[in-house]
């Protein structure tokens, strides 16, 4: 029975995928209908899935003696991410019902994501690191192929190519770990590498643990690496809210939440994981300050939040980490989709030529806020309570330094995420453009989200029990939603942090007599519009990656004789060089 | 010289002719048929290989996996050659050199 | 000695089906080679591996060439260029050298311990199930990309009259929409044609 739901979580949306193609183009209808089938059927399945969580294999796809099997486990964190993965899905496939409406190349879109969601499925179910790695590079693949939808905007392929490379190169950091791990143990399988990871020799384990780390990095869109994430903006909307705020992303944090026990003793990883984790929530808070496209503003907030997750799990706080990423999760795409459902009807992505919208999409507005008070963590918000526990996580276990990061960071978020509302939904319209309602797709999907943003805390207490049944090397103890209230409403932190939220809201209110302290802060707001150089550090990769390519590309003649003479030649010298050996 | 050693001696004969056509050719069709050629030189080393080691059942397995390809490769390459001459009216491997900028 | 033989009628085989400007005689002398090859992977004791190489190398392969042939015409080039007389120099040059280097070259001590006791199939099926899986994915891809080759028949009349930019065809693949971009060079070559 679970190896039917292991198996059609991830088989249907590919099943779906191929049907949408097949179909043809000239029937529009069809394929979004192909698309919504394929993706609820999904969603129902791994809400099935998500009753029948253990830590057996479900599926073992046998496949010689070489790697050993394939095999697929529905533990407690995979069966999460995989719903995640399946549910948000199928919203974001609703929505594009509408937004994608007139647009040509429909096979392409809805096919690209339904093997996304099928393989982010098989990405956190995968039981070994060698089939973990080939889904993780399929998403990838899929997330460049998205971005660069419009192959007839430079900016699009240019973000696709950008994403496509940076995330590869980490992704070159799990195939090293892996492979290593392989080497020593002569099986890949996860629980293996989990179970005897101390019996590994000290530096093999902590090069695993950098690799890997490095891998999240570029995945989660940490710094350095993060600058791929506004970049790729320029997706469709619905392809933001699905792959760059809800599922992909949190790959990063599920490879660090998935192997913490294996590499909680190697020295200096758990400091460097919350490192990255609070300098990334702190820059990418601040660049969300100066930015003025609606959809990088939520894409550097997406790096902030990434950044909170990365932190709690370097700080040994699995659940909250895991409670955060299904709050994040919800709410982002919720937000993401609202920013679609504006710009759709507005035209354009800049902040500056929005205002007033209150008026003419009265129901996007509400669910947008709903979703924009998760994100600043507003008391009975399901962000509020996630982001507490990870607070509370700061407090037991770390210096007050970090503290003290988090503590300003979540100030910031609340500063920008009022600045955003602010610009798009209150003032004055400064646009011309007739703006049109939000078709009812769309409704549906954001009012499912919006009630979602407000109930999702609420399965604390079954989500806490799964994970602390199947994860056995965590040690984790289940805790109830109840345990959850009284622990946040007790712990001082929280009300220091509703201080912060409420200091971030008086900074925007006062923010007109505050002329001179932003004036004397331009330099940094200067710094921060430039991504603090990373973006130029970026940019140097991307070009000797592709200078290197312009280079090897001489070498290719295109003559088949001239690459013959090369392959007899290479064959000679091979030839020799054993002949001289033996 | 075992026997083995002298089939090999053939094969290597036989691969060389394959080598020797893609050489010298410019003809598409000949291209893959010359591929073939050398696909074939490689499956007889595969089955002396496996006679060595006395694994022939193996090296069948693997002598079948090389077929698949192989003829993939051939199906593709045949479909390509096709489009070729629809599309540019020539079999000429060189004038598609020249289409390079 | 005997498959020595075999194979080097298998080599004069092969060189015809080089040489001959005649491509259907091609085929012909390739299918020979074919068969030639078949014959010596019975003596090689790999009946079953030469069942499926004489059927599919000598029957499918073949007819396909054919099928080809016939679509795109029986079109012989014209060899005067100055490689042709070098390379041709050259051949027995490189079957030499990569003889002499196989003489000096003792072959490695072979491990016959590991001798299989297992039937083919169960082999094939069990030990290198993932090298079949593989092969149905390369028999997957490859069906797939041929319906895509195959379905852009109508392209060509569509892009000679240059007049609106090409309909974009729901078929093209990820793979195809990068080289897309590098259309422009093809587009250049058929004006030269046309």
């Amino acid at each position: 029975m679970t190896a039917w739901l292991v198996g059609l979580t991830i088989g249907l949306p590919w099943l779906g995928a191929l049907i949408v193609w097949l179909v043809p183009g000239d029937s529009p209808k069809r394929q979004h209908g192909i698309a919504v089938i394929a993706s609820l059927l999904t969603a129902a399945v791994s809400i099935g899935l998500l009753t029948s969580y253990s830590t057996e294999v479900a599926l073992r796809l046998h496949v010689g003696g070489i790697f050993g099997d394939f095999i697929l486990v529905p533990d407690g964190l995979g069966v999460l991410l995989a719903a995640i993965a399946a549910i948000i899905g199928s919203l974001t496939v609703i929505f594009s019902v509408a937004y994608m409406e007139h647009e040509a190349c429909l096979s392409r879109y809805y096919g690209l994501v339904l093997i996304f969601i099928g393989t982010m499925a098989g990405l956190v179910l995968a039981g070994n690191l060698l089939l973990m790695f080939c889904f993780w590079e399929i998403t990838a693949l899929c997330s460049y192929a998205l971005i660069a939808f419009d192959h007839d905007n430079p900016a699009a392929v240019a973000g696709g190519l950008k994403a496509l490379v940076i995330t590869q190169l980490g992704g070159i950091g799990l195939l090293i770990g892996a492979l290593t791990a392989y080497g020593r143990f002569g099986t890949d399988e996860i629980a293996v590498l989990l179970a005897r990871a101390e019996t590994l020799p000290k530096t093999e384990l902590s090069l695993i643990a950098f690799s890997f780390l490095i891998a999240a990095m570029a995945k989660s869109a940490q710094v350095p690496f993060h600058s791929w994430l506004p970049g790729a903006m320029e997706a469709p909307t619905p392809i933001s809210a699905l792959i760059h705020a809800a599922t992909m992303v949190n790959a990063g944090v599920y490879l660090l939440a998935r192997f913490y026990p294996a590499f909680e003793d190697v020295t200096g990883w758990t400091t460097a994981v919350m490192t990255v984790g609070i300098v990334s929530a702190l820059l990418a808070a601040l660049m969300a300050l100066v930015a003025n496209d609606l959809k990088r503003v939520l894409a550097y907030s997406t790096i902030s939040q990434l950044g909170y997750m990365v932190f709690a799990v370097g700080a040994g706080g699995i659940f909250a980490s895991q409670f955060h990423l299904l709050s994040h999760a919800v709410f982002k795409a919720l937000l993401f989709l609202g920013a679609g459902a504006v710009i759709h009807s507005v035209g354009t992505r800049d902040m500056r030529q929005m205002g007033g919208l209150w008026r003419a999409m009265p129901q996007v507005t509400v669910a947008f806020v709903i979703g924009a008070m998760a994100l600043v963590g507003i008391p009975g918000m399901n962000g509020f309570w996630s982001k507490e526990l990870i607070l509370e996580q700061g407090v037991e276990d770390t210096s007050p330094v970090f503290l003290v990061g988090l503590l300003i960071g979540v100030g910031v978020t609340a500063l920008y995420t009022l600045r955003l509302v602010w610009l798009v939904f209150a003032g004055t319209p400064r646009f011309s453009a007739q703006v049109h309602k939000a078709p009812s797709a769309m409704r549906i999907s954001l009012g499912i989200l919006a009630v979602g943003s407000l109930t999702t805390w609420l399965l604390a207490s079954p989500l806490s029990k799964m994970l602390a049944e199947t994860l056995p090397y965590h040690h984790l103890h289940s805790e109830t939603t109840r345990d959850v209230i009284s622990d946040v409403m007790t712990a001082p932190i929280t009300a220091l942090a509703l201080v912060c939220v409420a200091l971030g809201f008086l900074l925007w209110g006062f923010h007109h007599r505050l002329g001179w302290l932003i004036a004397r802060l331009q330099f940094l707001s200067q710094i921060a519009s430039q991504d603090f150089g990373f973006e130029a550090l970026n940019r140097v990769v991307m070009r000797s990656t592709s200078t290197l390519a312009e280079r090897l590309r001489s070498t290719q003649t295109g003559e088949l004789n001239w690459n013959i003479w090369g392959i007899v030649a290479g064959l000679v010298a091979i030839l020799i060089y054993v002949a001289v050996e033996v | 010289m075992t026997e083995a050693e002298l089939t090999l001696v053939g094969v290597v004969i036989l691969f060389g002719v394959g080598v020797y056509g893609l050489l010298l050719t410019h003809h598409l069709i000949k291209i893959v048929i010359a591929l073939q050629i050398i696909g074939k030189a490689v499956i007889i080393a595969f089955a002396v290989a496996g006679t060595m080691s006395e694994q022939v059942q193996l090296a069948q397995s693997l002598i079948v996996t090389i077929i698949v390809a192989d003829t993939m490769v051939a199906v593709i390459s045949l479909a390509l050659v096709i489009q070729v001459k629809q599309r540019l009216g020539t079999l000429d491997a060189r004038e598609l050199s020249n289409l390079r900028r | 000695m005997d498959k020595l033989g075999l194979l080097l009628i298998a080599a004069f085989c092969a060189f015809q089906a080089i040489r001959t400007t005649n491509l259907l005689l091609s085929v012909l002398w390739l299918a020979s080679v074919s068969a030639l090859t078949t014959i010596v992977l019975f003596t090689l004791d790999a009946p079953q591996a030469g069942v499926i190489e004489i059927s599919v190398g000598a029957g499918l392969v073949a007819v396909l060439l054919v099928f080809a042939i016939s679509i795109a015409g029986e079109e012989t080039l014209h060899n005067h260029d100055t490689l042709w007389k070098k390379i041709l120099r050259r051949f027995p040059l490189i079957t030499v050298l990569l003889l002499l280097l196989w003489i000096i070259l003792p072959l490695p001590e072979t491990q016959p311990g590991a001798k299989d006791t297992a039937t083919f199939s169960t082999i094939l099926w069990e030990d290198r199930a993932l090298d079949v899986l593989l092969q149905i994915v390369i028999i997957f891809s490859a069906v797939l990309s041929l319906l895509g080759l195959l379905a852009d028949q109508k392209l060509p009349a569509a892009v000679q009259h240059h007049a609106a930019p090409r309909p974009l065809d729901e078929t093209i693949l990820i793979t195809e929409h990068v080289a897309m971009l590098e259309d422009e060079p093809i587009l250049e070559a058929e004006r030269e044609l046309v």
